[in-house]
């Protein structure tokens, strides 16, 4: 059995295709399916003393839930970028797999972007703050092995960041966006149900909050052919459409009905039904925007015409998704299914209709892909648990 | 349990509730008789508005500090049951104001007028001293305390009631009042961007370990929200006894882009720094121990274009 595939990057430029799985970044031609390379986490020297020796040992047994739990692809394709739970670390790789630096926080990082120069990457932490880290490439002499790695690491990380911004709730999402004159700003959401705008690089001025939303907010989009237009949900039973220049909430797109249909019920008692969308991307040579819920592993797909401006939901997938990249060629996107039963492929293609449906293509380059991809497991036991998003929903204590 | 033991604590249930147990309890029952009394009062009175010389209505005492003791600490990351606006515009500050701010029925009816907002906000207000005091230095104005702390709300509460009874004929105290609420998450649901002229910080809790520190009430990332809040030239006033946190919150607020700190000249001339100083609660406690008091306000700078 092999160990899902709990992220996906695509890169346009390269047609690189990068997997997180587990704690290690794979790197695939996606063109040919042919693997090109590997990054695992360098393992700790062993030590003389037997105390270390111990110490080591008990997290060499935490490595294996230190797992990647974002992964993105700077837009010029040179870097990726991903960040991990037990050790709250952020890899910052070249796009051979190469490390720039690894850098280790104080919470565990929750939610990464990268801005559009590629010279930054904004990240959230559990405690709310946002940290710029600027992605600086100083290129290693070649000599250098995994040693350099962990001494660079280290002093790399003695010296402190101050965030940039925070809220007082789990940071869940954020991105940067630029608005239609061109000024960036950077959309954050949390465990409460705050979204907030904040002028970047001038954080010290948040220019609007986006109201509307009971619950937390797990996912942010502002679609390419839209910039003014941000898409966010979570825990509610509605997908939110907004104005984030303005913050107005332009419509609340029910989801819940779709995700619950009546007919289902039969009478039969009180059932849970929460909503908790996992994933929201886009496709824009569609203009389709896709979201997940993880309860009832739906993907839903919606239409947002750039003159109408009303998310229009039109099909839905079932399936166990973990992560969707979407390529940007006819509406081409890799799905990361969550389905380790035998000779089932972890990594599948498709190409989405207009009306929004699925169609697997390119089954023999995923095969090429499924066959290198990953690494064997023993039992699910080895998996931490990849569908948590709903277990962000609040419970009052008093 | 037999039926005879059944009886028997029905018996002693009875007996406790005529409270005529003696012994340590009785002052927990008191506690806890008083605060419902209190409570009904309250659902009463809330919405009431005290016309002058309405002798009919008894005095209401005010209300007695000893039956609201909470301890002095909350953690202001967890998910307390908290009621709040899910935006500014959900807010019914009538309920809060009702002398001042008419309900929404009223509104609509005359809709030409521009509806009265809170303008001073004390943070933390504790047991409401400094509330008092602001209320009839800026008459004209707005001011809201909010606590996080149930009982210590309550208390305030209580105490606005009663002294909006006690001087129903001068009609004072109908501009100020108290809210239960998490400053540090939800501030930005109540009040709209540049709607506040004043934010007070009274002794805030100094959270001493490190590892707390972001729980402190005034932070370099907080002050951002602040300043969201606040209009330009509006005023961040903080009080401490504490030396390190005030030089934690200079620190914070002086490297923040949108905030100046003010000079001791301007300290000296301003009313609202003497009523911080003299008619807080924690004031008056360090007051009586011959305590330091650190005192910094900051201006709300201009946005820089």
């Amino acid at each position: 059995m092999k160990h899902p595939i709990q992220k996906l990057a695509y890169d346009p430029l390269s047609k690189a295709l990068y997997l997180a799985v587990g704690e290690r970044i794979q790197k695939f031609d996606s063109v040919t399916g042919d693997f090109i390379n590997e990054w695992i986490p360098p393992t700790p020297q062993v030590d003389k003393d037997p105390e270390e020796q111990k110490k080591k040992k008990a997290k060499t047994e935490d490595n294996k839930h230190n797992v990647f739990r974002t992964l993105s692809c700077s837009s010029n394709g040179q870097y990726v970028v991903g960040s991990t739970d037990e050790q709250k670390s952020l890899v910052v790789l070249r796009a051979d797999l190469s490390v720039v630096n690894i850098r280790n926080f104080p919470k565990r990082p929750s939610a990464i972007d990268i801005t559009s120069d590629s010279s930054t990457i904004l990240l959230g932490d559990k405690f709310g703050d946002v940290y710029a880290v600027p992605i600086c490439d100083i290129a290693y002499p070649p000599t250098a092995g995994l040693s350099r790695i962990s001494e660079v690491s280290e002093s790399e990380s003695g010296g402190e960041l101050d965030p940039i911004l925070g809220h007082v709730s789990m940071l869940v999402d954020l991105l940067v966006a630029e608005d239609q004159r061109g000024l960036r700003h950077i959309i954050s959401s949390d465990r409460d149900e705050h979204i907030r705008v904040t002028k970047y690089p001038e954080t010290y001025i948040i220019e609007t909050f986006c109201f509307g939303h009971e619950q937390y907010v797990s996912q942010l989009l502002v679609p390419s052919w839209s910039p003014n237009t941000l898409i966010s949900g979570g825990g509610d039973d509605f997908l939110a459409h907004w104005d984030w220049t303005t913050g107005e909430l332009l419509e609340k797109v029910d989801i819940h009905s779709i995700l619950y249909p009546k007919s289902d019920k039969n009478g039969s008692e009180e059932q849970i039904e929460e909503v908790a969308v996992s994933g929201i991307w886009q496709v824009p040579e569609l203009q389709l925007v896709l979201a997940y819920d993880e309860t009832v592993k739906l993907l839903l797909v919606f239409k947002l015409h750039k003159e109408a401006g009303e998310l229009k939901y039109i099909n839905k997938f079932s399936s166990s998704i973990l992560d969707v990249a979407v390529t940007g060629e006819d509406g081409k996107v890799w799905l990361s299914i969550d389905d380790t039963s035998e000779n089932n492929p972890l990594i599948q293609k498709f190409t989405i209709s207009e009306k929004g449906e699925f169609t697997v293509i390119d089954s023999e380059i995923t095969q090429r892909i499924f066959d290198k991809a990953s690494f064997t497991i023993a039992s699910r036991d080895d998996v931490v648990a990849l569908h948590s998003i709903a277990l962000l929903r609040k419970h009052a204590e008093h | 349990m037999t039926d005879d033991q059944t009886s028997q604590s029905a018996q002693l249930g009875i007996v406790e509730s005529r409270g005529s147990t003696p012994g340590p309890t009785s002052n927990k029952r008191k506690r806890a008789d008083y605060r419902q009394s209190q409570q009904q009062k309250r659902q009463e009175l809330k919405t009431v508005v005290f016309e002058g010389n309405d002798d009919s209505q008894d005095k209401i005492k005010l209300p007695k500090k000893k039956y609201y003791r909470q301890r002095a600490h909350s953690n202001p990351f967890s998910d307390h049951l908290l009621e709040y606006p899910i935006s500014p515009s959900h807010m019914d500050w009538h309920k809060l104001y009702p002398a001042l701010i008419p309900s929404e029925a009223e509104t609509s009816a005359s809709s030409t007028d521009e509806a009265k907002q809170v303008d001073i906000v004390d943070i933390g207000c504790g047991f409401g001293g400094l509330l008092v005091s602001l209320a009839t230095e800026f008459p004209d104005k707005l001011i809201l305390g909010m606590e996080i702390r149930v009982q210590v709300s309550h208390y305030v509460e209580d105490r606005i009631i009663a002294l909006r009874q006690q001087h129903a004929t001068e009609g004072k105290y109908k501009n100020i009042a108290v809210l239960r609420a998490n400053a540090m998450k939800f501030l930005p649901n109540f009040f709209k961007k540049g709607q506040l002229s004043k934010m007070f910080f009274c002794f805030p809790d100094p959270h001493f370990k490190i590892r707390k520190h972001k729980a402190r009430i005034v932070t370099s990332t907080l002050a951002s929200e602040y300043a969201y809040l606040l209009r330009p030239g509006g005023i961040v006033y903080t009080i401490t006894d504490v030396l390190d946190l005030h030089q934690w919150m200079v620190r914070h607020l002086e490297a923040h882009a949108l905030f100046r700190r003010l000079p001791k000249e301007w300290e000296d001339e301003d009313p609202c720094v003497k009523i911080m100083r003299k008619d807080t609660e924690e004031g008056k406690k360090v007051e009586r121990n011959k305590g330091d008091k650190w005192i910094a306000c900051f201006v709300r700078l201009d946005q820089p274009e």
